[in-house]
């Protein structure tokens, strides 16, 4: 129980502090890899600190209950605890209860969410091959359509989609670095990574860790698309392709509409010169690793004793 | 470009039905177009349009001894329907897509292009 509430804490402590940190560190969309990275291990190790507390909670509540010679001599013992004013210690059992509770209610909505995504995102793509049409020496499905567009889908296989209408006025540059931004993606699982930290912010909306992370998530992961593109075609082609397709299909009213702040940083980022800086990426890595080691460290420092939470 | 394989032997019947002149069409008549350029059995053609109309993209009716099939929509229709889905993100939270570019308010979009065309100008004047 005691490594549990280590853990515990220590989520604690990156859910409060994780998100101002990260937030200062990736805005500027520097080293963009880096910065997604950065967000993910911070979620990830929120997440393992769970399982891992819920582990330990579940196998400390066994042990204790297969010392206990019976159910009723359980009961009794907690009675007799209650009577001798160890409400404390009847006070955490029930707060371990709830809270293995939580996680596990938490996980099979997460669960059944994403398996909802991937079947609609799937049926979107078989439907797009269905409908939409190949042309020779282009690798991407074309839908006819008066709105210009350009987006992936994760499937099986993924497919990149891009209307009449884009291919109609962009120009072959602009094109061809679109679909290596696409392909960026897909390469790079992103519509995966994405939809699960969409998940998560939909699964916990009250933590800013998981609903700004999927906000950051995403754009870091364009901006990777981004130079990924930039470094195979330079940064004009993908800069004409934004400036051609940004706002010129606009969504539906009454539909979720994003700001266009991402976009103009994307634009920024692509026409300002390339600034090198170790340091910053060093303090992006070193929080990675703490991070990383984070739920690992507190569980070793509490076995040992060392955290002042060791002691109860 | 990726070959296509037995999966997609619906989209390309499809693709047959939707440039087709005729309202209706029968397994026999795009089996005759089909076996022109590949090798295939006319069982082949004839179940998956069966599958198709049993996933709701072809509708028939019995003509004799066969069915006569017809597109449920046309492939203009689907496109519009795939569109609306790809752009309106509030309506289908859960359908996850990757845009190119974010989709952006009517409001917003007039000063979005401004700022980005700033950006470019300003970018294509530095690297002359």
């Amino acid at each position: 129980m005691t490594i549990a509430a280590c853990l515990l804490l220590y989520s604690l402590v990156v859910l409060w502090v994780g998100p101002p940190i990260l937030r200062g560190l990736t805005r500027s969309g520097y080293s963009p890899s880096l910065g997604a990275a950065a967000w993910m291990t911070a979620i990830g190790s929120v997440l393992v600190s769970w399982l891992a507390a819920m582990t330990f909670t579940l196998a400390d509540l066994v042990h204790h209950w297969n010392h206990s010679d019976s159910v009723l001599a359980h009961c009794l013992e907690i009675l007799r605890d209650i009577a001798v004013g160890n409400a404390l210690q009847l006070g955490l059992l029930l707060l371990d209860g709830l809270g293995v509770t939580a996680i596990a209610i938490s996980a099979t909505r997460l669960v059944r969410m994403l398996m909802r995504m991937r079947c609609q995102t799937h049926e979107h793509a078989s439907d797009v091959r269905m409908v939409g049409r190949r042309l020779t020496g282009l690798d991407a499905v074309v839908i006819d359509a008066p709105e210009p567009v350009a987006y992936c889908i994760a499937g099986r296989p993924h497919e990149v989609v891009i209307t009449s209408a884009a291919l109609a006025t962009l120009t072959k540059p602009q094109l061809a670095a679109i679909l290596a931004h696409e392909r960026a993606h897909l390469d790079g699982r992103h519509p995966e990574i994405v939809a699960v930290a969409r998940g998560l912010a939909a699964t916990f909306p009250g933590l800013a860790l998981m609903t700004e992370g999927a906000q950051h998530i995403s754009r870091l992961l364009e901006m990777c698309a981004d130079d990924a593109a930039a470094s195979e075609y330079g940064p004009q082609p993908i800069l004409g392709g934004i400036l051609t397709l940004a706002g010129a299909a606009p969504i539906p009213s009454g539909a979720l509409g994003a700001t266009g702040a991402a976009v103009v940083a994307r634009a920024e980022r692509l026409a300002a010169a390339r600034k090198t800086g170790f340091g910053r990426n060093a303090v992006m890595s070193a929080v990675i690793a703490i991070m990383a080691g984070g739920p690992l460290a507190t569980a070793v420092l509490a076995v040992t004793g060392a955290l002042i939470c060791g002691i109860w | 470009m990726r070959s296509r394989g037995f999966g997609d032997l619906e989209a390309v019947i499809m693709d047959r039905i939707w440039d087709r002149e005729a309202k209706t069409t029968t397994v026999r008549e795009i089996f005759n177009e089909l076996v022109t350029e590949r090798e295939i059995a006319y069982t082949t053609v004839m179940s998956t349009m069966d599958n198709l109309h049993g996933k709701g993209w072809l509708a028939r009716k019995k003509d004799g001894k066969a069915y006569r099939y017809w597109p449920t929509l046309t492939r203009e229709q689907h496109s519009a329907r795939l569109m609306r889905d790809a752009l309106d993100a509030g309506g289908r939270p859960e359908l996850v897509l990757n845009h190119f570019v974010e989709q952006i308010g009517p409001e917003e979009s007039a000063g979005l292009r401004a700022a980005l065309r700033r950006i470019a100008a300003r970018s294509r004047r530095a690297t002359k």
